[in-house]
């Protein structure tokens, strides 16, 4: 009915604008005469003019009106630089914005139509052009020289004494670690991951945890496909044998499920077995005394990792980016700070936070935009503001909610806030998993190298498999690893 | 397609006879209006498929100004067409969002921007303007609309895809496009999104191949190069961009293929995704955005040259004066064309570019600039002393240098790295491109429209409704981006802000936004009507050359046939700007100078001739 | 149209100068629009494979070289390609591809020859050379089918190799078999030109210049794998 309604409508509008038109053209027919042009000339050029003041107004006007909505002050040493190239860019760009628009719509005024008026044949003016072609350039050598010296100072090296801290982009949230006393943030592994090291922290403890981690799902998957073929059986029996019709539906939806999951099994299967084979190839006795590593796991104990970043106001800092899944940004929209957080590649950002939390939230107080008091909220907006952290780059569906948080202290609350830190690992350290080498070399050869006399199935089934070396390398490695 | 390009010049004479003897007064419907080697019925269904799209695309705008503008809208009654993407409330799920953003992006930029607009106005005017019978290759040029035509069925498939269609955002990123895991848009809907891209690129290549050849080849006795009209310099370069820019998406979106069917790791690298370490290795997403924006620059310069060339001409012709500095022009556009290729990882700045290769990107990105003042200026200074008539075409060729001016400007913000830094990916940018060559290019499409109209159709279209449309959409444009440039630090691409203390405080300002955005969308629908209404109900034209043009296409019929001139094919005398010389208004560039003694003709039989 | 302006200016091509060249009515560089598009194709063509190679460049840049001899490191192709379909397992490394390349430029001398006999209307000499061109093209293409399901069944997979960093193996498959499709698609439309020739289309026509623009391809896509065996086989 609604639909039909809807058709009706549009059906009655088209065929009333059939008529208007129809009217309008047969109209303008009539009233052809040798002054309608000069009409149109006239009514039209009146509207340039109109559209022209009434621009211009809007123009100046929105710069005031929305004065409150800009952020006042920005909060990082590079802000303020940023601050002033735009200012600069703003007044070159404005001032050329509004003498071209006053003399593209005046002269569309001044030299409309007239029957008697006669244009006059301009081909070209070579000085004219010069002179245009030489002020743009000589106007935009100025913006890039600005403009690179803004960026060269913010791309640079950092200070030796800088503070450096990573953050780290995943589907829909960020996560942050810092490199504890030390300094130094220890190695990170994406193999390594589980959910006791969400960042995949490399200590041999969490090496060992992780591969007990892969060895016990790979023997559930076993498990479970062992046990499919039962389940699978049990639910075709009730579609075939029971006459209700309602636990038929419920078990044609389980066994569709189950046999989608019979499929995939052979495939996970792989693709953790390679996981797991990576893990033990990669991380070598050799390779985790190897003097460019070594430093780095030890590096690794000390790393805290907080639910929020804190850093100290008027320190420079550096933030290591990385990503786990897809691309995301790691912005900061008061501190004019944004870099891509790529997976596999990390990026870095350089900056100086130079208004605390604190101090902000007194600047804020005085600005429209902040007094509001939001809805449910019982203190005006200002009172709870603390610095966001937001993702700049489409990362799928959860990407306007990646808000992650900033809080910019003084020397002595930044010095407090890290006595409280406790160290991941000696977090984690109570639920790491370690096994005797017998137990590894069981598992590894009833659930990881089991292909090892007939091989061959390996290529087949999963493309994502990328294991084609001989088993007995595999071994060694894994015995070697487990001593 | 080589077979295609011999039977051409010497069976040309047997074929086309043939033709004409035959079936010259009941030519097939399918042959005429399908399957038609016409250029000027290719012109027209690339117009045509192109405004279906733009209505499409557009539609798709509007779902996401809803959702942007009044986020707590109840669309349950959209339930029978938006189906499963509506959550319990009637909001649009986020997934969705990115579907439509992603989808608007692809469908305005490749198949109403790029196919609508240089396909149709260079399929319709470079042989009409260089004085030829039709393209170089008639046959090439069918197969280019109809890979086109394909292109866009698989891309109106992909909605229906359970998963739905591609969310990436239009330049399809990976890993987020790569991982199926990842994302639902990244499931079959980027396999045909990809595929539906690949066959646009093949029609683009084979038009592209025709443009170029033909204006090389086949202008009209006289018609030397400098006495081509701005809009045929304009197609010229934008198909010699494109024949050389899309290789590059074509080999990402193979590669990318490779990486989401294969296994492969081009583009992947050390991803935990889904409770799982992948196993990829040695790839790397930024060499992806390396290779899609070696297309992805150059592709908004293939946007916009067409659009430029239009204005160029029809501000000439409407001023009735010569576009100023023709030549400086032409340079302008070749500077523009070199430097388009050179320029596109000014869309990288905050990638972790190495900030060296990151200052040469804005040497070069600002230096577009200069040519794009110097063609700015001259469009102005047209204007000057000149006897204007306001038709619908000029007021949108004024507006397309309005909006060029504003968008050109806040692109000097974005050039500067380190601005970019604070611009990047927020409201800013989204404001800056679609002035610049979303609503400007459509500026420029519209102006063609109605300047060329009565040359497609032998109708004019309405001029009361041309004004009003005109009207609102120009205020509209401003109202919708001009207050974007002060969402500032507003990220794009998210479904809402209200997660974020400094974002979620522009609500009143994005509910205005979206309700100009319903009204100007109506207002283009007001432009559809007058354009299917004229066809068929249009105003009759009754003279040859109604804007009083210098150019060739008003010489011939007002209906002209397939072969365009009924006779000879007119030679040239003059420069396309001959307004204002000699006491007179304007002089046709087919006229001879003073004076002038035609060389004796070799003796040649011209097939089409014959029929006269 | 065109064909006009052809016989238009024929007889004092010799003297214009580029200025009339230029002047409309003719072709100004004295070809058809065919062999233009032809030109034209490949040019855009070129980019494609441009792309495909800076793709390769970058990647491979990212691996560590084969002397390093890390796992992921990219692989020697003198280990790779040391197989021929005659000796087996034998060590002789590049050997083989050696072959396939002279055999793809030995077809391309061969389609010179044929464009040549085209100029002269010859037709039973341009059905000749044709015939040795694709030839030439199926032993190239057989040869690369050979080396493919060599290296499969070695264990080369787009998405591993015994040899070393996975990725050689993805642009491996890649690149050659744009390539091969490239040399498969030249032989197929050198087949339709030769039957064409047969028949005396080209005859009647008065030229063949439609053996110059398939010969242009076929030189195109021979000189593009002198890239690609440079970029896998030699580097």
């Amino acid at each position: 009915m609604t639909g039909f309604l809807i058709f009706l409508i549009i059906a009655l509008i088209v065929v009333v604008m059939f008529q208007v038109t129809k009217t309008l053209d047969m109209v303008s027919e009539l009233r052809a005469d040798e002054k309608e042009e000069e009409r149109h000339a006239v009514t039209q050029g009146r509207l340039m003019i109109a559209f022209l003041v009434l621009g211009l107004v809007g123009f100046f006007w929105t710069f005031g009106a929305y004065q409150s909505k800009l952020f006042p002050q920005s909060a990082s040493v590079h802000g303020e630089l940023l601050k002033n190239l735009f200012f600069w860019t703003l007044l070159i760009t404005g001032v050329v914005f509004v003498i071209t628009n006053i003399l593209l719509f005046v002269f569309a005024y001044q030299y409309r139509w007239k029957n008697n008026r006669k244009a006059e044949h301009i081909s070209h003016n070579n000085t004219l052009e010069f002179i245009w072609t030489a002020i743009p350039a000589l106007v935009l050598t100025f913006l890039v020289v600005l403009g690179l010296r803004a960026w060269y100072q913010i791309t640079g090296e950092e200070s030796e004494d800088a503070l450096v801290f990573e953050v780290t982009g995943q589907q829909f949230f960020w996560s942050s670690r810092y490199p504890g006393p030390d300094g130094v943030l220890g190695l990170r592994d994406y193999n390594l991951i589980s959910a006791e090291n969400p960042l995949g922290i490399a200590t041999p403890e969490f090496i060992d945890h992780k591969r007990v981690d892969l060895l016990i799902r790979l023997r559930d998957l076993k498990q479970r496909e062992a046990a499919l073929p039962e389940l699978i059986a049990a639910a075709q029996d009730i579609i075939d044998h029971n006459p209700n019709p309602y636990p038929v539906d419920s078990a044609k939806v389980t066994l569709k499920a189950l046999l989608k999951e019979q499929k995939e099994l052979p495939g996970l299967q792989n693709r953790t077995r390679a996981h797991y084979k990576r893990i033990v190839e990669k991380f070598t006795p050799e390779y985790l005394a190897s003097a460019e590593v070594a430093p780095l796991i030890k590096a690794g104990y000390d790393d805290f990792m907080p639910s929020e970043l804190h850093l100290p106001v008027d320190r420079e800092v550096v933030a290591r980016i990385t990503a786990l899944d897809v691309l995301h940004d790691f912005y900061i929209p008061y501190m004019s700070v944004k870099m891509d957080a790529v997976p596999g590649i990390p990026t870095r950002f350089k900056f100086t936070p130079t208004i605390t939390t604190e101090e902000m939230r007194e600047i804020l107080k005085d600005n429209p935009e902040w007094q509001r008091i939001d809805e449910g909220a019982t203190e005006p907006r200002w009172k709870n503001f603390i610095y966001e952290v937001a993702c700049a780059e489409l990362c799928g569906k959860g990407h306007n909610s990646m808000r992650y948080l900033l809080d910019v202290d003084t020397e002595e609350e930044y010095s407090a806030w890290l006595g409280q830190q406790t160290a991941f690992f000696d977090l984690q350290k109570e639920s790491l998993v370690k096994w005797e080498n017998a137990e590894y070399a069981e598992f590894e050869k009833a659930y990881v190298f089991i292909d090892a006399g007939g091989h061959g199935d390996d290529h087949g089934g999963d493309n994502h498999d990328n294991d084609h070396s001989g088993e007995e390398q595999h071994s060694a490695a894994s015995a070697s690893i487990a001593h | 397609m080589a077979n295609a390009a011999i039977s051409k010049p010497a069976s040309h004479v047997h074929a086309e006879d043939h033709h004409h003897e035959e079936h010259h007064h009941e030519q097939g419907f399918i042959s005429k209006y399908i399957f038609s080697t016409d250029h000027k019925t290719i012109a027209k269904q690339f117009l045509i498929t192109g405004i279906i799209w733009a209505i499409l695309g557009g539609a798709l705008s509007v779902l996401f100004r809803i959702q942007l503008g009044y986020p707590d809208a109840d669309l349950t009654w959209m339930k029978p067409i938006l189906g499963r993407w509506l959550d319990e409330g009637g909001h649009i799920l986020p997934e969705f969002y990115n579907a439509l953003i992603t989808m608007h992006g692809t469908i305005l930029v490749f198949f109403v921007l790029t196919a609508g607009l240089s396909g149709t106005f260079s399929n319709l005017l470079i042989p009409l303007q260089l004085g030829a019978r039709d393209m170089a290759s008639g046959f090439i040029n069918m197969l280019s609309y109809w890979f086109f035509f394909l292109s866009g069925a698989v891309m109106l498939a992909s909605f229906f895809v359970p998963t739905g269609a591609a969310s990436g955002g239009w330049t399809m990123y990976p890993p987020l496009s790569a991982l199926a895991q990842s994302n639902e848009g990244s499931g079959f809907g980027t396999d045909l999104w990809i595929t539906s891209i690949a066959l646009f690129i093949v029609s683009v290549l084979l038009g592209g191949l025709n443009y170029v050849t033909t204006v090389i080849n086949l202008r009209t006795k006289g018609m030397s190069i400098f006495r081509m009209p701005l809009t045929i310099w304009a197609f010229l370069f934008t198909a010699i961009i494109a024949l050389l820019s899309f290789p590059a998406l074509l080999a990402a979106g193979v590669l990318l293929l490779f990486d989401r069917g294969m296994g492969t790791s081009f583009f992947l690298s050390e991803i935990y995704t889904g409770g799982e370490a992948l196993a990829n290795a040695g790839g790397s997403p930024i060499l992806y955005q390396h290779l899609f924006w070696f297309l992805g620059h150059p592709e908004v310069y293939i946007i916009i040259l067409p659009a430029m060339g239009i204005v160029s001409e029809v501000l000439s012709v409407n001023s009735r004066k010569p576009v100023f500095g023709y030549k400086a022009m032409i340079y302008s556009i070749f500077a523009i064309t070199v430097l388009s290729f050179l320029v596109w990882a000014h869309h990288m700045f905050v990638t972790g570019l190495n900030p060296f290769l990151g200052s040469i990107f804005v040497i070069f990105t600002l230096l577009i600039a200069i040519p794009s003042a110097i063609k700015v200026f001259n469009w102005i200074v047209t204007l000057y002393k000149g006897n204007i008539r306001f038709t619908p075409a000029m007021l949108f060729a004024i507006g397309f240098v309005a909006l060029f001016i504003v968008g050109g400007l806040t692109g000097i913000f974005l050039g500067n790295s380190a601005l970019d830094i604070d611009l990047h990916d927020t409201y800013f940018v989204v404001a800056h491109f679609h002035l610049v060559m979303g609503v400007a290019a459509f500026f420029g499409t519209f102006a063609g429209v109605y300047h060329w109209f009565p040359k497609m159709y032998g109708r004019y279209l309405n001029r009361t409704l041309g004004y009003i449309h005109f009207w609102i959409t120009i205020v509209a444009a401003y109202l919708i981006f001009f207050p974007m440039h002060f969402m500032i630090g507003l990220p794009r691409r998210y479904p809402s802000h209200e997660n974020f203390q400094f974002a979620d405080m522009f609500g009143e300002l994005n509910s205005f936004i979206s309700l100009v955005a319903i009204i100007s969308f109506a207002a283009q629908l007001l432009f559809v009507f007058n354009f299917f209404y004229s066809i068929f109900r249009g105003r009759k034209v009754r003279e040859l050359n109604p804007w009083g043009a210098t150019t060739l296409e008003w010489t011939t019929p007002i209906h002209p046939q397939h072969g365009n001139w009924p006779g000879e094919i007119p030679h040239v005398h003059r420069w396309p700007y001959d307004y204002g010389v000699n006491g007179r208004e304007f002089i046709p560039q087919d006229e001879p100078e003073p004076g002038f003694v035609p060389e004796p003709e070799p003796v040649h039989r011209d097939p089409q001739n014959d029929q006269v | 149209m065109a064909d006009s302006a052809m016989t238009a200016h024929h007889d004092h091509a010799l003297e214009q100068s580029t200025e009339e060249l230029w002047s409309g009515g003719q072709e100004p560089v004295k070809a058809s629009y065919g062999k233009l598009m032809m030109w034209y194709f490949l040019i855009s063509d070129t980019f494609t494979f441009a792309g495909f190679l800076i793709a390769y460049a970058a990647i491979r840049f990212a691996h560590p070289t084969h002397s390093a001899g890390a796992w992921n490191s990219w692989p020697d192709p003198n280990e790779v390609f040391s197989a021929t379909p005659v000796t087996g397992h034998a060590n002789l490394p590049l050997i083989f591809v050696t072959f396939m390349t002279f055999t793809l430029i030995v077809s391309s001398v061969t389609m010179v020859r044929a464009v040549q006999e085209g100029t002269r209307m010859n037709r039973k000499g341009v059905m000749f050379w044709m015939v040795w061109t694709i030839l030439g093209g199926l032993v190239f293409v057989g040869s690369q089918a050979w080396e493919w399901q060599h290296l499969i069944h070695e264990g080369m997979t787009p998405t591993g190799n015994p040899f070393g960093a996975a990725a050689f193996g993805a642009l491996f498959f890649i690149i050659t078999g744009f390539h091969g499709a490239h040399v498969s698609v030249g032989v197929v439309i050198n087949s339709i030109v030769l039957f064409q020739t047969w028949i005396g289309t080209y005859d009647r026509r008065g030229h063949y210049e439609m053996i110059e623009k398939v010969g242009l391809y076929w030189h195109f896509v021979d000189l593009v794998w002198v890239y690609v065996f440079m970029a896998f086989y030699l580097l």
